[in-house]
């Protein structure tokens, strides 16, 4: 079953008024298992950023026909089963890591206080953030924040969570840790959706792929069937390095 | 509603903490505390003198507020991205800036009302006798700062911050100055003078009409009617300022 598909996905930017329009997005489809985490690969500039950004309503596309959990529109109700990590995330500096998570979990609704707040503290301990629970974010070092941020992405039990550049800038611990919890949050039928640079932790994490290249699909599908295609010593990132950059 | 009830709060929260409120606060209390300075030169008018000063610093802090912090108040939020991961949960954009626009106001009022404290009670130690006049005179300041906080919000979702104060105060001077504007418009005989001029008294909001802050000091009144129709004139340029904000920003890419 498809948590999310798109066709026809088409954007193009224009910088002012007198410059031509660039077609970034040139009219691919592409989809989302339920349960699966898909890795989203693609060189810089390639339309990854823009794609989550066309799927998440945060900007408009101009041509697709979407699909959320069997429903065309982008509404309240398929909000609430949406989480979103963008990349290098701020927050809000003076709220603590605690308040953080409560606010955006009641942004989100259907929880009460009580549960949220042991939800939040739930997360906190997940994320080995329990003992900055009552720090201001302004104090977090960028690995936090990345921690934080998934922690809010996950605060509603969402059912499928959209991380752009989820590892960027962490180190080996904070990745690993960024690992275990994908695979802990997808053994618990969410569907993670996430765009990342760092080949080896896609291969291993990933079922399914989607590589765009120019704003065009390259590949959607599972990650053995690409790699089964290439020649047996060939890794991810090599054909990566010789087809899509 | 919870929505924009959640955002009003976390906005509240964030300013209340940030270090830059405080700075509009002491700047504040010293004009309050100049009024008293100012007041005590004179022999005969001390209480009058310090009460208008006091009112002065109450009305300018606020108008400082509402611009200062108004004007940032969206914009850092797209600056920074904050806004990506707002409106990707079950929210409308016109519900974010309701609630970014509550937030602010939420604080101006608590400044508001700890800065007329205060001035309360300093008019009282000087052997004022307070009424309804001081309270109108409070009001006026409060409807001023709602719709200098509502423009800079409607220029925040399509300019930059520096901008935005600059428009801003622009307008805030101009509002200030349109009452002057009609009164040469019926002294001149000038066919250009009272198009041009006609033209921009009815475009700027008068921000005059909210000037009640004299009101106590010499003792005069208002009517209700007046008071009235100030107020839903106010609501009014509010209404229209979020309502071309929010429509600016439902058609916006966020790249």
């Amino acid at each position: 079953m498809e948590v999310f598909s798109v066709k026809g996905l088409k954007k193009s930017f224009q910088k002012n008024f007198y410059s031509p329009k660039q077609l970034v997005l040139k009219g691919f489809d592409f989809s989302i298992k339920a349960g699966s985490i898909t890795g989203f690969l693609g060189a810089n500039g390639a339309g990854k950023t823009t794609t989550m950004k066309c799927m998440l309503g945060l900007v408009f596309p101009d041509e697709g026909e979407f699909n959320y959990f069997g429903e065309p529109a982008l509404n309240s109700n398929i909000k609430k089963k949406l989480g979103f990590l963008p990349e290098r995330p701020y927050f809000y500096q003076y709220l603590t890591g605690h308040e953080f998570l409560v606010f955006y979990g009641s942004l989100t609704g259907g929880m009460t206080k009580k549960l949220l707040k042991s939800r939040a503290d739930d997360l906190l301990k997940k994320m080995g953030l329990w003992g900055a629970r009552d720090k201001a974010l302004r104090d977090y070092s960028k690995g936090m924040l990345q921690k934080v941020g998934l922690a809010q992405a996950l605060i509603h039990e969402p059912e499928l969570v959209v991380l752009d550049e989820p590892m960027s800038g962490l180190d080996p611990d904070g990745r690993k840790a960024m690992k275990d919890i994908i695979l802990e949050v997808s053994s618990q039928g969410t569907a993670i959706f996430f765009s990342s640079h760092l080949l080896n932790d896609v291969e291993k994490l990933c079922k399914e792929l989607v590589i765009l290249k120019e704003g065009a699909l390259m590949y959607q599908g599972e990650t053995s069937k690409l790699l089964n295609s290439l020649d047996g010593s060939v890794s991810l990132e090599d054909y990566f390095v010789k087809d899509i950059l | 509603m919870r929505s924009i009830w959640v955002i009003a709060v976390n906005t509240y929260q964030e300013i209340i903490r940030d270090r830059i409120l405080y700075g509009l606060l002491v700047f504040a209390l010293l004009l309050i505390g100049l009024s008293l300075a100012l007041g005590s030169l004179s022999f005969a008018e001390q209480e009058r003198i310090s009460v208008n000063f006091g009112f002065a610093a109450i009305h300018i802090s606020s108008v400082f507020i509402a611009i200062f912090l108004g004007s940032t108040l969206v914009a850092r939020e797209i600056d920074k991205q904050t806004v990506l991961t707002l409106l990707v949960r079950p929210i409308s954009r016109t519900q974010f800036l309701m609630g970014k626009y509550l937030g602010l106001l939420f604080v101006i009022l608590t400044t508001m009302l700890g800065l007329g404290i205060v001035l309360t009670v300093v008019a009282l130690n000087l052997g004022s006798e307070l009424n309804f006049m001081y309270g109108i005179g409070l009001f006026g300041i409060v409807l001023e700062a709602m719709v200098i906080l509502a423009i800079a919000m409607f220029f925040s979702t399509f300019t930059k911050p520096v901008l935005v104060v600059s428009f801003t105060i622009g307008l805030f001077l101009i509002g200030h100055w349109v009452e002057n504007l009609r009164f040469i418009i019926g002294k001149s005989e000038s066919a250009l003078v009272k198009s041009v001029g006609g033209f921009m008294a009815a475009g700027f909001i008068d921000l005059e009409k909210f000037n009640w802050r004299s009101l106590f000091v010499y003792s005069e009144t208002i009517s209700a009617k007046y008071v009235i129709s100030s107020t839903i004139y106010a609501g009014g340029w509010m209404f229209l300022c979020i309502t071309v904000a929010s429509l600016i920003l439902s058609k916006r890419d966020f790249v």
